[in-house]
């Protein structure tokens, strides 16, 4: 099956845990629906029948928006892998939404770093923006997804300290925060919010070649693996 | 589920007013010229607020997917005046050329900023090292020391401490909706908080408008869908006089297929120079060669394959390498290490030494925009323009290289001149109309009870179907855009009808669509009034009716509001520098 390669490709250890049913063409979706606004606590909503063979996550909520829930927040800007604003977890693993095949069977929640705006949307925090007093997003932080949803499996960045020069472009180019600068040297300091390879801009840009993708979970792990 | 609670129209303004600030200077678009015009303007002493409908340095910004290209004349033989002439033969003479001159003379120093904000470049003995690209006659592209074909990524990193290092106010998540004025002066901008769905009033003595381009609208499309032209439709509004709607560029080199990469450039581009790749139809010729001799351009020859039924069944054409030995190609797979590209072709399941990639013309750049002068200055008085939003720079068409550094130095120019605007414009600030009337219609697709019997969202994509049949690369006939402008205008004038299902005010997808819709029927509108204007083919507007250019049309089509009307003038293009057919 064509999508059964793709995922496969990608995550091939998500495969390997199950995740993925044999798709028939049409997936099983489950969304996280929330509006701090509203009151009333998180839940799911499940979508049957949505075309996802060869499509992306962000296609697939496309999808959802167009045809069955207009309601439904997420976003999207570039479409295209540039951006980096459509990060979510789709089956406990922290994904670019438009890069990532859609699955048969989905449970689609918002990147438990960033407090929920509504539904899958969440602020970034990104505004610089003095005397404004919503410049540091109001959400609900406590309502994310929590950090223990993060899956153990899939892979993630990390970097080789000997090939490293701490020219931090790996910091200003991860939207999720995966990098920091700290006493003159850049670090991973929160590995379990990477992307991984749907979204690999830290890979592209490392010039020093220094970062690699590698399993995640296990966060002793020493640089290179394999 | 969110809760539907009922909008409450009878409002207090207080209560759907979340934000009023004052800026000197007030940026719309942080992209490569929103930023660069706001850096600008504060290093002239302005304070400065930039807001952009994305998250920042997140946004949509095409700017941020940009290649390689960056053409600044810095050494001699190659002068400004040279690059000049480059760009108006590529242009073919429809450019404004004392902007054009203006912004080539620019370009060096942008360069030098660029560099000074942090831009790796390769030097050698203290040179910048310069590369010739096609349709340039001179090595014009400084080299960057950084590896790949992408340089949105390096030109994004740079903005954010500029930012701060200013002291800049930058907004993200803010979706304006209109240009405000008082006494035929641009006095700010009504925008939505998308985060919070309420409305912030922005007071400024000068505004630059830096939205992009419209690209976006059409349903396939190479750059982000978010660009969808609202800078233009704000500007029309306002009464900015737009030039040159009939004029894009479409990027042959564009995935159709799969839907997940759909529009992606990056991949095909780098195989196909990389790999020299050959580009067949479905009949196995290799059509680009064959056709050359016709004088049409490689978008419009692929298109033309696509609907006479040669196509891939996608909708495409084909990219193939198998020309090449395998252990080439594996070499090759091998140096590329493991990219985000590489890992696409995985994805895809496409091992490109047996099979080929599905690729058509995609729209990528639009040329049209509000009409400025070499100051950047629109025709209503302290609104600026930079930018994919203005027009006239690049006339016609563009050569590769071009757009990106037009715009920064435009952008540059735009802060400068409208920080020396707001200096002269005193201490105090012009007090913007009520925006009560505004809000109430911005707010009405929430609640558009009995009158509310159109979809927004279903509009959007009628109108975007007119948009790809019509309005693309091929389809422009006198028959066939009198049609399309009938149907823009049928689903515009049903503007009052729109209305959304869902009410939640916290970043409401259907409810920010359909403020988009409104800015891109009017653009809509403008493309096809433009291209049904001219009555010639040029660029890539291709007129199956007309199909030769024709010296009669050495015009720009300018479209202004004329109360509820779109007045549409032919102005003479001037050529003060170099007359059309000089060497």
């Amino acid at each position: 099956m064509e999508e059964r390669r793709s995922a496969e490709a990608m995550e091939a250890s998500v495969l390997e845990s199950g995740i993925v049913s044999s798709g028939e063409g049409l997936a099983h979706v489950k969304v996280r629906r929330y509006d701090p606004t509203a009151g009333g606590q998180p839940s799911y909503d499940e979508f049957d029948g949505i075309p996802f063979a060869d499509r992306s996550v962000l296609d697939v909520l496309h999808s959802i928006y167009q045809e069955r829930d207009p309601s439904l927040a997420y976003r999207h800007v570039c479409t295209k892998g540039f951006c980096g604003s459509c990060m979510l977890v789709v089956n406990g693993l922290p994904v670019l939404a438009c890069q990532y095949p859609a699955l048969a069977d989905m449970t689609i929640e918002p990147h438990p770093k960033f407090p929920v705006i509504r539904d899958l949307v969440v602020g970034l925090g990104l505004d610089v923006a003095e005397g404004r007093k919503d410049a540091v997003i109001v959400g609900d932080a406590a309502a994310g997804s929590s950090a223990e949803a993060v899956s153990a499996v899939g892979s993630r960045a990390d970097i080789d300290p000997k090939a490293c020069v701490h020219c931090q472009d790996c910091v200003a180019v991860c939207p999720v925060g995966v990098y920091s600068f700290v006493s003159k040297r850049v670090k991973v300091i929160d590995p379990d919010s990477c992307l991984g390879p749907s979204c690999n801009m830290c890979v592209d840009t490392c010039w020093k070649m220094a970062i690699k993708m590698v399993p995640r979970g296990n966060h002793d792990l020493q640089y290179p693996i394999g | 589920m969110d809760e539907e609670k009922p909008v409450n129209l009878s409002f207090d303004q207080s209560d759907q007013i979340s934000t009023r600030l004052e800026c000197d200077v007030l940026v719309v678009g942080a992209g490569m010229a929103g930023l660069t015009a706001a850096v600008e303007a504060a290093e002239h002493g302005a304070s400065v607020t930039v807001i952009s409908k994305g998250p920042v340095t997140r946004d949509g910004a095409a700017s941020w997917m940009a290649g390689s290209g960056f053409s600044a004349a810095l050494y001699p033989p190659d002068s400004p005046e040279a690059h000049a002439r480059d760009t108006l033969r590529v242009g073919q003479y429809l450019n404004n050329q004392d902007l054009l001159l203006t912004l080539t003379n620019e370009l060096p120093r942008c360069v030098g900023l660029l560099d000074r904000w942090g831009m790796r470049y390769m030097k050698s003995n203290g040179r910048y090292v310069q590369v010739r690209f096609p349709g340039s006659r001179h090595s014009r592209v400084p080299r960057s020391a950084r590896t790949g074909i992408m340089l949105g990524p390096e030109y994004r990193r740079l903005f954010p401490k500029q930012l701060r290092r200013l002291g800049i106010r930058a907004l993200g998540n803010m979706q304006a909706l209109q240009i405000l004025k008082r006494d035929g002066a641009a006095a700010g901008v009504l925008a939505l908080d998308i985060l919070d769905g309420l409305f912030v009033v922005i007071k400024a003595k000068a505004v630059v408008l830096a939205t992009g381009g419209f690209m976006g609208m059409y349903p396939f499309t190479a750059t982000s869908p978010t660009l969808v032209g609202e800078g233009q439709g704000m500007a029309y509004e306002a009464g900015v006089q737009i030039q040159d709607m009939e004029f894009a560029d479409f990027y042959s080199n564009s995935l159709v297929w799969p839907p997940i990469y759909a529009g992606n450039i990056d991949l095909p581009t780098m195989l196909r120079i990389d790999l020299n790749g050959k580009v067949f139809n479905s009949r196995g010729e290799e059509f680009l060669v064959a056709r050359k001799g016709l004088g049409l351009a490689q978008p419009v020859l692929c298109q033309q394959e696509i609907q006479a039924s040669r196509s891939s069944p996608h909708g495409g054409v084909y990219l193939s390498f198998k020309h090449l030995p395998d252990n080439l190609l594996d070499a090759y797979l091998n140096s590329v290490g493991d990219t985000r590209l590489m890992h696409a072709l995985e994805v895809m399941g496409v091992d490109i030494r047996r099979q080929a990639l599905e690729i058509a013309p995609a729209p990528l750049e639009s040329m049209g925009g509000c009409r400025i002068d070499s100051k950047a200055q629109t025709s209503v008085p302290g609104l600026f323009a930079a930018g994919e939003v203005a027009g006239g720079a690049e006339g016609a068409f563009t050569i590769a290289g071009n757009p990106i550094a037009l715009y920064m130095a435009m952008a540059a120019i735009a802060g400068r001149e409208a920080s020396r605007h707001a200096g002269e414009a005193g201490a105090s600030f012009a007090e913007p109309p009520d925006v009560g009337p505004l809000v109430r219609e911005a707010l009405r697709p929430l609640d558009n009870g009995s009158e509310g019997d159109i979809l927004a969202l279903e509009a959007r994509q009628q109108l975007q179907v007119v948009l790809r049949e019509h309005l693309h690369l091929l389809g422009r006939t006198q028959d066939g855009l009198e049609k399309a402008l009938d149907k823009i205008r049928a689903i515009g004038s049903d503007a009052s009808r729109w209305r959304v299902r869902t009410t939640a005010r916290r970043h409401n997808n259907e409810w920010l669509g359909c403020l988009e819709l409104r800015h891109m029927v009017t653009a809509a509108e403008m493309v096809a009034r433009a291209a049904l204007a001219r009555q010639e083919s040029r660029g890539l507007h291709f007129r199956e009716d007309y199909p030769e250019p024709s010296a009669d049309w050495l015009c720009n089509i300018v479209i202004q509001r004329d109360g509820d009307e779109m007045r549409v003038t032919r102005v003479p293009v001037a050529f003060p520098f170099m007359r059309p057919g000089e060497k």
